[in-house]
């Protein structure tokens, strides 16, 4: 059995301010813009049975950008209650996907709340639903399959460079 | 039908029977792509494939025929398309 657990130190949980909302997620210290929360949980595979047999945490399932886009996290940390508002005022992190971070935290995946601003004490951590991310990787999907289906012819295509194209090549290279 | 790689404006441009196939793609915009692709190679190929259906449809447009890369490679080769 996989144990996972929150452990990150700059947060607590209480009734959000958010009406109907539940708990929500707080900041026990002050933290800067630039600062991340870690996503933690555990990978799921779509399409599987382990995707039907955690149906009860649908609503709070995460996108989870892999090689073939065939996850999602099922998060069991803080980032699982971050609560979210229309209110861009109101907004202070979003969703990004890293693989840089250097979590400590071993159930840690590559997508984390970003604090877009500085944020107090006390303060709610508080995101937007819009499903952004979720969008990118809509159109992300089909587009990197078409490249990935051809890659070498196109990349002999690039080195014509017509138009600049090479440009394209040098500024975001594929492995 | 002809086709030509020409320069102009210091550019590599594709004539087809002499009439300029004027593309392009906006350079600003490719350097926010890879802003926002960071070093993730899902996105990265995504912005490349964006790119190249724009240049299929635009072409194929052009043409009045559906076009490939591969058409494209065969044309720069042979000089007809």
């Amino acid at each position: 059995m996989i144990t996972v657990e929150e452990n990150d130190d700059r947060f607590y949980i209480k009734k959000s301010k958010i009406k109907n909302a539940g708990k929500g997620v707080f900041a026990k210290r002050d933290i800067k813009k630039n600062e991340f929360l870690n996503i933690i949980g555990v990978a799921v595979k779509l399409n599987s049975p382990s995707m039907e047999c955690t149906h009860y945490a649908d609503r709070y399932k995460f996108a989870y950008r892999d090689k073939d886009f065939d996850r999602v996290i099922v998060p069991m940390g803080y980032g699982g209650i971050v609560n979210h508002t229309t209110n861009k005022q109101e907004q202070n992190v979003e969703i990004r996907c890293d693989r840089s971070n250097n979590s400590s935290n071993p159930s840690a995946g590559f997508m984390s709340y970003y604090f877009i601003k500085n944020v107090k004490k006390d303060e709610e951590v508080l995101g937007n639903y819009n499903n952004s991310f979720q969008k990118t990787l809509d159109w992300a999907k089909p587009k990197s399959e078409s490249i990935n289906k051809d890659i070498n012819e196109w990349l002999e295509f690039l080195n014509y460079d017509l138009y600049d194209l090479k440009t394209l090549k040098e500024l975001i290279k594929l492995d | 039908m002809k086709f030509e790689i020409k320069k102009k404006d210091n550019k590599n441009v594709i004539f087809i029977e002499d009439i300029l196939f004027d593309w392009e793609f906006e350079l600003k915009d490719l350097e926010e792509a890879v802003m926002f692709a960071g070093n993730d190679e899902c996105i990265k190929k995504a912005i490349h494939g964006d790119i190249k259906s724009y240049l299929l449809e635009s072409l194929s447009e052009f043409l009045q025929k559906e076009v490939t890369i591969s058409d494209i490679i065969n044309a720069i080769k042979t000089g007809k398309i």
